[in-house]
């Protein structure tokens, strides 16, 4: 088997080697080896799984069952939970049943009744499921109304022992795929979107504000409307909006400021573009201006010709085909895969309002004669924690989305997150950052481990959002700190570089004050006082 | 519909569900092409199955009309079929003008 694919088995009491078949062929990232556990071997299967044998052989497990052949719910549930300890993944796909199967019609519902019963299920595994970290529900109610009257087929389940249709395991291959980006912390975070016909109707250029078709008593203008109102969902998830469009600016302004019926306003916009120039170098521009990578942008324009041009020159950035129909823009939108994400933290939904902050922070900065007075004019504040479940979902997100100030860019989900901390001599904190403008919630996070009379910094990483403000030191001064609590006499870091960490190596060679060891190794005696940052007040 | 009709739905089926078992159409899919039932066969057998499934849809859809194509392939031995002895099958199954 290849290391670099995600392995994947497959559990079922239904043939499901179509659902491998996609897995293993689809194109899209992330790439997957996925095999079929014995057939109908449900059971044995799990046991297997929970008895460590395999440990090693998987990074994911689906668990797919027909409910027909489920007896007990609880001991189901306990049989996944006592597998998904020893895989990194484990995904539970709901149980459905088919369109045709109506049972006595109306009483299906009622006490008792079949469709009720199947609810109950759905509901009683989910929840008794919740509780595991590493173990994730799949919809396949989704997959089977996407494909309509022929997601199920009685001919393929007679023929071959398949009860559904290829385009449900094509959509439940594309989920999959989607929920192991979504876990490995590879979605998208930044909307790039056009104005003129994709934000609104029409041209403001040419008609006015006043003209545009949004809202109201018109169909045109309700579906605009309503797309706007999806986007606005999406900032609430932590996902950011920014503006690419050849307009002018102070008329698209007066749009988004004046319009009655505009959902987004110059507040839900990170960042914008408003001019008559190359909208590759726009979004460039805006990628620099927020600190992300063009891996993180998706652009949405009805252009055509605008969609090709930002394909061809920015490859890195997600430009999915868009309708003429501005009936199907929401429906497009929520379709797409790019913001599927484990779990919403207070930090995703601050996000965009965090932007804005910074839009603030970076208008007073250039009011000041240096750096040092411009920091010291924040307030900045921080608290440290110890890595504990009440944060570990948005330090499991901070930990895999990380590129630039990463010293080793390890990749471990939350379970894996506390395990680690709970090991002997190891430990995780986590830093949350605030200023006068804002609050930027969790964004450092530092993995010491101690041992041999040294203290081993493993992780070192925070948010491009906050780099350059005292806080690398901040956080090497915390493991200082924690390493002179622990009687050992030296700290030290090893970098491990990759394509995108050079930032961190930056300042360990020209800030951080570490001795350069040689070899990406550096070290700092504990006997000596380090310079902590005097503009940042630790709160205990 | 015609010989040439069915081959045309034989290739297209074939070459839908190579694409999502990942297998190269290397050489050229073609009349002598081996389908089902021999060590040469592109397909295994849930392929073959998932196979005639499609074809009979695309048969249905083009006809207008339920051919039963799968039931009646069953029906009879179905034994070793290249792309060409299929569409013969087929053609004399559901009916048409060569």
């Amino acid at each position: 088997m290849s290391s670099s694919k995600t392995r994947c088995l497959l559990v079922s009491d239904f043939n499901i080697q179509p659902l491998a078949d996609f897995i293993n062929h689809d194109e899209t990232e992330p790439a997957c080896e996925a095999v079929v556990a014995p057939f109908g071997q449900v059971t044995p299967s799990l046991l297997e799984l929970a008895s460590g044998d395999s440990q090693s052989r998987y990074d994911a497990v689906i668990v797919w069952t027909r409910v027909e052949g489920i007896d007990d719910i609880e001991n189901f549930g306990a049989a996944l939970i006592a597998a998904a300890r020893h895989v990194k993944h484990l995904f539970f796909v709901t149980w459905a049943r088919p369109y045709f199967q109506r049972d006595l019609g109306i009483a299906s519902m009622r006490s008792g009744g079949s469709a009720l019963n199947l609810m109950r299920m759905n509901v009683g595994v989910c929840e008794h499921l919740s509780r595991q970290q590493n173990i994730f529900v799949l919809d396949s109610n989704a997959w089977i109304s996407a494909a309509g009257a022929k997601a199920w087929s009685s001919k393929m389940w007679y023929l071959s022992k398949v009860p559904f249709s290829s385009e449900v395991f094509q959509m439940a291959a594309r989920d999959f795929k989607s929920a192991i980006q979504a876990i490995q912390g590879r979605n998208r975070k930044l909307i790039v979107l056009d104005l003129d016909d994709t934000l609104w109707g029409g041209i403001v250029g040419e008609i006015g504000w006043e003209a545009l078709r949004l809202g109201g008593h018109d169909p045109i203008g309700e579906a605009f409307a309503d797309f706007q109102r999806a986007l606005k969902v999406l900032t609430e998830s932590g996902i950011v909006l920014a503006i690419a469009s050849k307009n002018d600016e102070a008329a698209a302004l007066e749009a988004i400021d004046k319009h009655p019926e505009m959902v987004l306003r110059r507040s839900d916009f990170a960042a914008w573009r408003i001019n008559w120039f190359d909208k590759a170098q726009n979004i460039v521009d805006i990628t620099n201006e927020l600190n992300l990578d063009l891996s993180a942008v998706v652009y949405l324009d009805d252009s055509p010709a605008e969609r090709n041009r930002i394909r061809s020159a920015l490859p890195a950035v997600a430009v999915p085909e868009w309708p003429q129909d501005v009936f199907l823009y929401t429906q497009s939108l929520l379709e797409l895969r790019y913001f599927d994400k484990v779990s919403v933290t207070d930090e995703d939904r601050l996000r965009s309002s965090m932007y804005v902050a910074d839009r603030e922070r970076s208008k007073t900065k250039q009011a000041f004669q240096s750096v040092e007075d411009w920091l010291k004019s924040l307030d900045m504040e921080v608290s440290i924690e110890a890595l504990s479940k009440a944060n570990v979902a948005r330090a499991a997100q901070l930990f895999n989305k990380t590129n630039q100030m990463n010293l080793a860019t390890r990749r471990l989900n939350e379970k894996e997150l506390l395990d680690w901390a709970a090991e002997d001599q190891h430990e995780i904190y986590v830093f949350r950052v605030s200023d006068k403008f804002g609050d930027y919630g969790l964004t450092g996070l530092l993995g010491l481990k101690v041992d041999d009379g040294r203290a081993l910094i493993t992780d070192y990483l925070l948010s491009c959002r906050v780099m350059g403000r005292g806080l690398e030191q901040l956080m090497l001064s915390a493991a200082i700190d924690r390493a002179r609590c622990a009687g050992v006499s030296e700290v030290r870091a090893k970098y491990v570089p990759t394509s995108k960490n050079a930032p961190c190596l930056s300042f360990l060679l020209n800030q951080s004050q570490f001795q350069n060891d040689g070899e990406h190794r550096f070290k700092w005696p504990v006997s000596d006082p380090y310079p902590c940052p005097a503009h940042i007040v630790v709160k205990k | 519909m015609s010989r040439e009709d069915i081959v045309r739905n034989v290739l297209k089926c074939l070459r839908s569900i190579c694409a999502m078992k990942g297998i190269p159409e290397n050489p050229p899919f073609q009349e002598a092409t081996p389908l089902i039932g021999s060590d040469a066969a592109v397909l295994d057998s849930l392929g073959a199955v998932m196979f005639l499934v499609q074809l009979e849809e695309a048969l249905n859809a083009a006809n207008d009309a339920e051919t039963l194509l799968v039931q009646r392939l069953f029906t009879e031995d179905l034994q070793a079929e290249t792309v060409g002895t299929l569409s013969d099958r087929v053609l004399s199954l559901i009916g048409g003008s060569r």
